[in-house]
């Protein structure tokens, strides 16, 4: 908007030094109740200073502590921090800052603005709209997951590696955080219904797992740790009177050993208030899940038994990340002994809490 | 340090063979007198490095570690002065090729600060910081200062060396942990980036923020390294003070509550109260602190090599 784009260009004149900018721009996007208006300034200005990934933010962080002339105290040589606070923003510099706090002037997520942010140990995982940024809880879904990874492996008599399925991967966090710990281990499926969630997940996987690949083709070595395929829930089948897909369609490997996933499980009438930077970027696909939530969850369970179908005896669970009301109608619905879950081949077992003491995942049984 | 001692044994041996051997030809006489009164020199030099190697070391030495600097009293100004010994820790570490990164900080609201926390990791960083720990006082008129009176501000430093659960054990159920989505609505209904993480430890009521990490996670195993860093330091200040009183001890590295350094503006010189001397202060100032460790260092050893000695004649 031309009006925020003379305000900024007022309040942040040719020349200003680093620490003047980040006082300035934070005031700004106070005023106008940008969310997070401290990190964004940050984030963004270590952005637009192309600073250390790692280390530009916590330098800026420094800086607006500082309070102006706390350099004159000492009269030896500036430290590194008190160079930079006094640095001029070059006409590159300047321009490119405006225009990233215009895009966040107007509730952009930072993850989008950015392009990038880490995600478990995951340094700079490739983030785009309207794939969902992933969140801190999701990094407990993978802890989950890694737990009965390395359990497993202790007693791994197969021949073949660990097969995971992560189903709506969106940007490829989940699979890709999972792989990166056990990369010898452990092959990845992962499923979306977006082609740009396929291929931005495939580019992820090709950045941080290309380096445990033993093929000189580094594509053809990933595939066998990671690979990302267009498919919903209901159409990864094998089964083709269930659905309308084309005959000819090749079969698919199902052994899977453990399902993962974070669905779209907000329920409709929570959509409503959900603030403007999730609703009004990130894809109501990813986070949508029909009138109670639980519409892909559904179709995951129905899914269970053929994608975990195997002759071991081994127990196959599914793990997923849930809304707040999911648990206790899970546990209901799929109460072990009872019909439906003798119906689906699925049981309940039981949910965790994030760190907020939500009951936040679930972990399912194939029986 | 061995192998060339016992060669130079064998040349000894051969150089006073010599001597026998020259009889009166006094020019082989005096070359074997020289090359002996040299080798002498040599093993002498030799033996002490010897000694000092077998000094019982540190076992926290090799490690990195964490340092902390609180301001104590003098209000704003002792904050302000953290500040300043942050400057010349940076400086210092950047001269050493140190890695550091800033875990914690709590700014002062005139400058520097209450408290911060840095993570240093590097060739023998443990062994030469560990001279840092104790109480560091500054006399100098504050820059809120109106009337150009001299005021005293001290602030401590703490140096924690890293460890992990081989060292230290946590019990889970002793951590209560809170963070900034602990209020109002998570999980995909909410995309905040600030991840920080606040810790508890209900059993002695350390408590730690960690704000530094885009990743949660991150947050979290760095709050728990900090806090076994933080337990593992008070054991070993625990059985450090129990080998000072054996001892009846002088030079300690640390006694949290030793006054170790004065730095007096006006007079530009830096005391250091453990070996009695001074320093100028711009030198400090610019992070050349490698002086002064070196003579805590050396000293440090010519007490241990005396009290070897002293329990060898006993």
């Amino acid at each position: 908007s031309p009006v925020i784009n003379e305000l900024l260009l007022q309040q942040i004149p040719p020349k200003i030094t680093v620490q003047h900018a980040v006082q300035k721009s934070l005031k700004i996007l106070e005023e106008k109740s940008i969310p997070e208006p401290e990190e964004s300034v940050l984030h963004l200005l270590s952005h637009a200073l192309n600073l250390s990934w790692e280390n530009g933010y916590r330098q800026l962080r420094e800086i607006l502590s500082l309070s102006v002339g706390s350099s004159t105290i000492s009269e030896n040589a500036m430290s590194p921090i008190q160079q930079l606070s006094n640095q001029c923003l070059s006409k590159d510099e300047r321009d490119a800052y405006i225009s990233l706090l215009e895009r966040r002037m107007q509730h952009e997520p930072l993850q989008y603005i950015i392009g990038k942010w880490d995600f478990h140990f995951l340094t700079g995982l490739k983030i785009k709209k309207p794939m969902l940024c992933p969140r801190p809880e999701t990094e407990e879904l993978v802890e989950l997951v890694l737990a009965e990874v390395g359990n497993l492996l202790r007693d791994w008599k197969e021949k073949r590696k660990m097969r995971i399925l992560d189903v709506g991967c969106g940007t490829g966090a989940i699979g890709i955080a999972i792989a990166n710990k056990y990369p010898a281990a452990v092959q990845v499926v992962a499923l979306d219904v977006l082609p740009e969630a396929v291929d931005l997940s495939n580019e992820n996987a090709e950045q941080f797992l290309s380096r445990y690949s033993a093929h000189g083709d580094s594509k053809l070595g990933v595939k066998s740790i990671y690979e990302a395929m267009l498919c919903s829930a209901t159409h990864f089948t094998n089964n083709t009177t269930n659905t309308s897909r084309d005959l000819s369609k090749k079969k698919y490997k199902m052994n899977f050993d453990i399902v993962v996933s974070n669905p779209p499980y907000i329920p409709l009438k929570d959509m409503i208030d959900l603030s403007s930077d999730v609703v009004e970027y990130e894809s109501y696909e990813a986070l949508c899940g029909g009138e109670d939530g639980l519409n892909v969850i559904r179709d995951i369970v129905h899914r269970l038994p053929e994608w975990t179908f195997s002759s071991s005896s081994r127990a196959k669970h599914c793990w997923m990340e849930v809304d707040e009301s999911h648990p206790r109608h899970l546990a209901r619905w799929l109460s072990p002994g009872s019909v439906e879950a003798r119906r689906c081949g699925v049981e309940y077992v039981e949910s965790y809490t994030d760190f907020c003491g939500r009951d936040r995942f679930v972990k399912l049984r194939v029986s | 340090s061995i192998r060339i001692y016992t060669q130079f044994e064998t040349e000894l041996v051969g150089a006073k063979e010599l001597f026998q051997e020259a009889g009166d030809d006094n020019e082989m006489r005096e070359m074997a007198r020289s090359e002996i009164k040299d080798i002498d020199a040599k093993l002498e030099e030799l033996e002490e490095r010897i000694k000092i190697l077998l000094l019982p070391k540190d076992p926290n030495d090799d490690r990195n570690c964490m340092l902390e600097i609180r301001a104590g009293t003098g209000g704003s100004e002792a904050n302000i002065f953290a500040g300043d010994l942050l400057d010349v820790y940076r400086k210092y570490m950047a001269d050493q090729g140190w890695q550091v990164a800033m875990i914690d900080s709590s700014p002062g609201d005139d400058g520097g600060y209450k408290n911060v926390v840095l993570e240093v990791k590097g060739d023998s960083v443990y062994s030469k910081l560990k001279w840092e720990a104790g109480v560091h006082r500054v006399q100098r008129v504050p820059a809120t200062e109106t009337q150009g009176r001299v005021h005293t501000s001290t602030a401590t430093v703490a140096i924690m060396p890293e460890c992990d659960e081989v060292d230290i054990k946590i019990d889970p159920k002793d951590i209560e942990m809170s963070t900034m989505r602990s209020g109002g609505a998570g999980g995909q209904n909410v995309n905040k980036v600030e991840t920080a993480v606040d810790l508890v430890h209900k059993p002695t009521g350390i408590r730690i923020k960690c704000t530094q990490e885009r990743s949660q996670l991150k947050n979290k195993e760095l709050a728990m390294k900090m806090l076994m860093a933080k337990l593992y330091d008070i054991e070993n200040e625990k059985r450090e003070a129990e080998e000072r009183a054996r001892r009846g001890d002088q030079i300690g590295t640390g006694g949290r509550s030793e006054k170790i350094r004065t730095y007096n503006w006006k007079d530009s010189r830096v005391s250091e109260h453990r070996l009695g001397q001074n320093y100028p202060l711009q030198s400090f100032l610019s992070g050349e602190i490698g002086q002064i460790i070196d003579g805590l260092i050396a000293k440090d050893q010519e007490m241990k090599l005396r009290q070897l000695s002293e329990e060898g004649a006993n």
